[in-house]
């Protein structure tokens, strides 16, 4: 298991910048836009004309809140008004603000995964450090699987992490602007947003997307451990071509659907916004089942040529 | 059991051309064997077949076991340097060590350590602020700091200049050597290796042109620097390989009683680079 462990953290060190750095930077810039954009309003609505960075600086956030009575009273009316809304209502209303600000990091998420894995098993071909690792008691299986791992299981859980701070920092800058109106604070801004509902569900829909669109990435790894050159384009030319060959001999669309079915979620991070449920009713059957055998046997190939593989 | 590789018709083909034509040899228990022959010789294919690296047809024993059984099996007591500068440009010298540390059983950290405390190459490096001499330290420094019984060595000063080139040989000889480790050495560069070896294996098209431990190369082979009266007696002895030099002819001479030799001028051992010329202008032929 130690051994595995090391392998994995060979992934962290390999791609530290799109898997740690770069959805802190997402996650950062987002937070900068929900903080000034709440600062703004704080300042005295105007905020279109006002440099948000500078309001952030000066934003003593309960004090702010006198600039403006007529504004600031519209603020508090706003509030409160929310706050006497059905639960349901603000449960909706705050599910999708909360889901809304970690689309970038979402979207990111699945770019720097697909990347991650067109080059897994190519760049140390390519760069003959192949040589190395095969030098190394660590079977081409373990080798495959801990890409695998890292792409279904590791970067979702950092990019996820990245999304919780996202959230903690919405759930406290606007718990800082609430302060002051006179708004129950735990059950119109608190038990609404249902952070840690929505974390359980993010990772169970990362990890479910992941396990339904495994065929998708699996074949990535395939091309990954067996293209001489440009592995891009035998991931997306193959795939292509069948569909072509389907349209003009075919009568059915099974394999523009089977394949469509698995990528487009991977882009759709919006699904979310209508609840988790839906997602597991349409995914969680024997179609997954399929996905993930189909998944396997490609991860088979890729293990197959990556025992074959050798310096490019 | 001392044998460490037993190969017994080995044969590897790509297609029609036979890299491996049905090659025998055995390397003992504690011997370093220099894998010498031209670029294309078969060398290499016959280092990743030991490795478990490639697919290849025959008999073969490394260390009691078929490299066909997986290359990750072997890599527990084998250990390769394919090349230099083969270290993945992004990773830290700190981490090459938290890796082997984390993936081998046989590595001492504190030994890599002790060896890279002797360089200028520092914990924070990244492979691609190092230089290719210290890349090779580095490479050498893990790769010796494993206890395996047989070290791999395909090519592994290549590209080096001749200061870097000594230094790693002299390391592998005093920091590494012990007599329980076998280790193969594949170059082309023959003169390097020649104090260093223990058997020698010429290989050439895909064949083994000369299977000899070094002490025997004096009994089997006899340079002679023939005196111009008498060289056509000399030629008469069938000499593997006629050199001129200076107005001088030097005849190396296979399995030929030393008796007859001695009048025809000086005699002494040749070199391995000599004799690699011979064996293989011979094997040309």
């Amino acid at each position: 298991m130690n051994k595995f462990t090391i392998l994995l953290r060979r992934e962290i060190w390999e791609n530290k910048s799109s898997f740690i750095y770069l959805p802190i930077v997402v996650a950062s810039l987002c937070a900068f836009f929900v903080i000034s954009g709440i600062g703004a309003l704080q300042i005295g609505g105007d905020f279109v004309n006002i440099d948000a960075d500078i309001n952030y600086k000066s934003n003593q956030i309960t004090e702010t809140y006198n600039v403006d009575d007529t504004f600031d009273s519209l603020v508090g009316r706003g509030l409160q008004d929310f706050s006497r809304q059905p639960e349901i209502a603000k449960r909706n209303a705050l599910n999708g603000v909360y889901l809304a600000i970690s689309d970038p990091l979402i979207l990111t998420l699945r770019l720097v995964i697909i990347f991650y894995l067109v080059m897994s098993l190519y760049q140390d071909r390519k760069d003959r450090s192949i040589l190395f690792w095969k030098s190394m008691p660590v079977s081409d299986f373990t080798t495959v699987l801990s890409k695998v791992i890292t792409a279904l299981i590791i970067v979702p859980a950092i990019y996820l992490a990245c999304c919780m701070a996202l959230h903690l920092v919405l759930l406290l800058v606007s718990t800082l602007s609430a302060l002051g109106y006179d708004v129950p604070i735990w059950s119109t801004l608190w038990a609404p947003a249902g952070i840690i509902t929505r974390w359980f569900e993010m990772a169970s829909y990362l990890l479910i997307v992941g396990l339904w669109c495994l065929p998708f990435y699996a074949w990535v790894l395939v091309v990954s451990s067996r293209a001489k050159s440009v592995p891009l384009a035998w991931i997306i030319g193959l795939p292509l071509v069948l569909i072509l060959l389907e349209a003009i001999f075919g009568t059915t669309g099974h394999v523009k659907d089977f394949i469509s079915d698995h990528i487009a979620p991977l882009f759709m991070a919006k699904d979310l916004e209508r609840g988790i449920g839906p997602i597991f009713d349409r995914i969680m059957n024997v179609e997954l089942l399929i996905s993930i055998a189909i998944g396997f046997a490609f991860i088979a190939g890729a293990v197959f040529f990556r025992s074959k593989a050798d310096e490019l | 059991m001392s044998d460490v590789v037993k190969a017994n018709g080995l044969t590897k083909s790509y297609g029609d051309f036979k890299a491996l034509d049905d090659v025998n040899f055995t390397i003992e228990k504690g011997s370093i064997v220099g894998l010498i022959g031209p670029n294309g010789a078969g060398k290499t294919s016959t280092l990743k077949s030991i490795l478990g690296l490639t697919e290849f047809e025959g008999e073969l024993e490394v260390l009691g076991t078929d490299p066909r059984k997986g290359r990750h099996h072997v890599m527990e007591r084998v250990c390769f340097i394919a090349d230099v500068g083969v270290l993945p440009r992004w990773l830290k010298v700190s981490e090459a060590l938290d890796y082997i540390e984390g993936v081998h059983a046989g590595f001492s950290r504190e030994k890599a350590e002790a060896m890279l405390a002797e360089t200028n190459i520092s914990p924070k490096q990244r492979v691609k602020q190092l230089s290719k001499g210290m890349v090779t330290q580095l490479h050498l420094a893990l790769i010796l700091s494993i206890s395996v019984d047989l070290l791999v060595l395909d090519e592994p000063t290549l590209g080096l200049d001749i200061l870097y080139r000594k230094a790693f040989y002299d390391q592998l000889l005093n920091d590494y050597f012990d007599h329980e480790t076998s280790i193969i050495i594949s170059t082309h560069q023959v003169e390097e290796i020649e104090t260093l070896l223990s058997h020698l294996l010429f290989i050439d098209q895909g064949n083994i042109v000369l299977d000899s431990p070094m002490d025997n190369l004096a009994d089997s082979f006899c340079e002679v620097i023939v005196k111009p009266e008498l060289t056509d007696k000399a030629q008469g002895l069938n000499p593997i390989h006629i050199r001129e030099s200076l107005g001088q002819k030097s005849m190396i001479f296979e399995n030929v009683d030393r008796s007859y030799l001695e009048p025809l001028g000086d005699l002494h051992v040749p070199s391995v680079a000599d004799l690699f010329v011979a064996k293989l202008q011979r094997a040309a032929r």
